[in-house]
């Protein structure tokens, strides 16, 4: 019986590494599995679904990195490989929940994650700044790069001044 | 040795339990996204446009590279990158540009203590729980 258990522990963790090359596909298998069909006209196809979200996020966190105005609030964070996917995860989450894809968010709420950093307007602009030049490389047109800063807005007040 | 097998035996159905769940639930397309890392470089500023085409562009090619930000004139560069596929060494190998450049890598931990603290207090047992999910 430990023997079995320990088989099943070794192949449920071999399967913890993906390649890149099958998030398409998983993208289309988990709206079937989540049973969620997405309207075609949401922000989350026009953004082109989570592959197209996690590439843009991917470039937007390493670009915080290189911001030296504000990188010294989340080294801690992406010190660590774990935080870094976590982080990473919690962002294409919420982007892609906020934007009407089939995902739902499960980090803390804005509000509850920023008591006490002491976050100003400058670091919030700065982190705009950021994500609009990471909307810009992948060439986000205007108008959903205007969507999605519209959603992203109201988080201002949870984040600033906390 | 009766409650041995009695303990056995129910870590089994509980691991089966949660074998079972892990693939029934719906789930986020980020849970199958492969694990990175992050590694932020201070470097001389480049200020000329070819070799900053150049520096850009090899790292871009670099299989198991995320993302790279380095800007004009900037003294940091960071990149996100998979690392089963590549490390810090050998993207800094290529930010250096054949020496040209005078690169080292910083430690994070040194740079700030702060952390944006976005994970839930179940973040650990989902991310065991999504490594139990067979599905594509």
């Amino acid at each position: 019986m430990l023997v079995l258990l320990t088989l099943c522990l070794g192949i449920a963790f071999t399967g913890c590494s993906k390649e890149t090359e099958t998030v398409t596909e998983t993208v289309t298998q988990v709206e079937k599995v989540n049973q969620y069909t997405v309207d075609p006209n949401s922000l989350y196809s026009r953004l082109g679904g989570s592959e197209s979200i996690a590439a843009v996020v991917d470039q937007f966190i390493a670009n915080v990195v290189a911001d030296n105005r504000i990188n010294g609030d989340f080294a801690a964070t992406v010190s660590n490989e774990y935080r870094t996917k976590a982080f990473r995860n919690n962002l294409v989450d919420q982007v892609c929940a906020g934007s009407g894809g089939p995902c739902y968010y499960k980090g803390k709420s804005m509000a509850e994650a920023h008591v006490g950093q002491n976050v100003t307007e400058a670091d919030f602009n700065a982190l705009v700044e950021d994500l609009v030049a990471a909307l810009d490389q992948f060439n986000v047109p205007a108008k959903e790069k205007n969507d999605l800063l519209a959603i992203l807005a109201p988080m201002k007040n949870d984040i600033v001044g906390k | 040795m009766k409650v041995l097998k009695l303990s056995v035996l129910i870590l089994l159905l509980a691991f089966l339990g949660l074998m079972i769940y892990a693939n029934v639930r719906p789930y986020n397309p980020s849970e199958k996204l492969p694990a990175v890392s992050m590694s932020q470089f201070t470097l001389t500023p480049i200020t000329d446009t070819v070799q900053f085409d150049r520096v850009t562009k090899s790292i871009d090619k670099l299989s198991g590279v995320n993302a790279v930000s380095l800007k004009m004139g900037s003294n940091t560069a960071a990149v996100m990158y998979c690392p089963d596929k590549t490390s810090p060494n050998e993207v800094m190998k290529l930010l250096s540009d054949d020496g040209r450049i005078k690169v080292s890598e910083n430690d994070l931990l040194q740079c700030g203590k702060r952390g944006c603290p976005v994970m839930g207090p179940m973040a650990r047992i989902d991310d065991m729980i999504a490594s139990l999910n067979f599905r594509k």
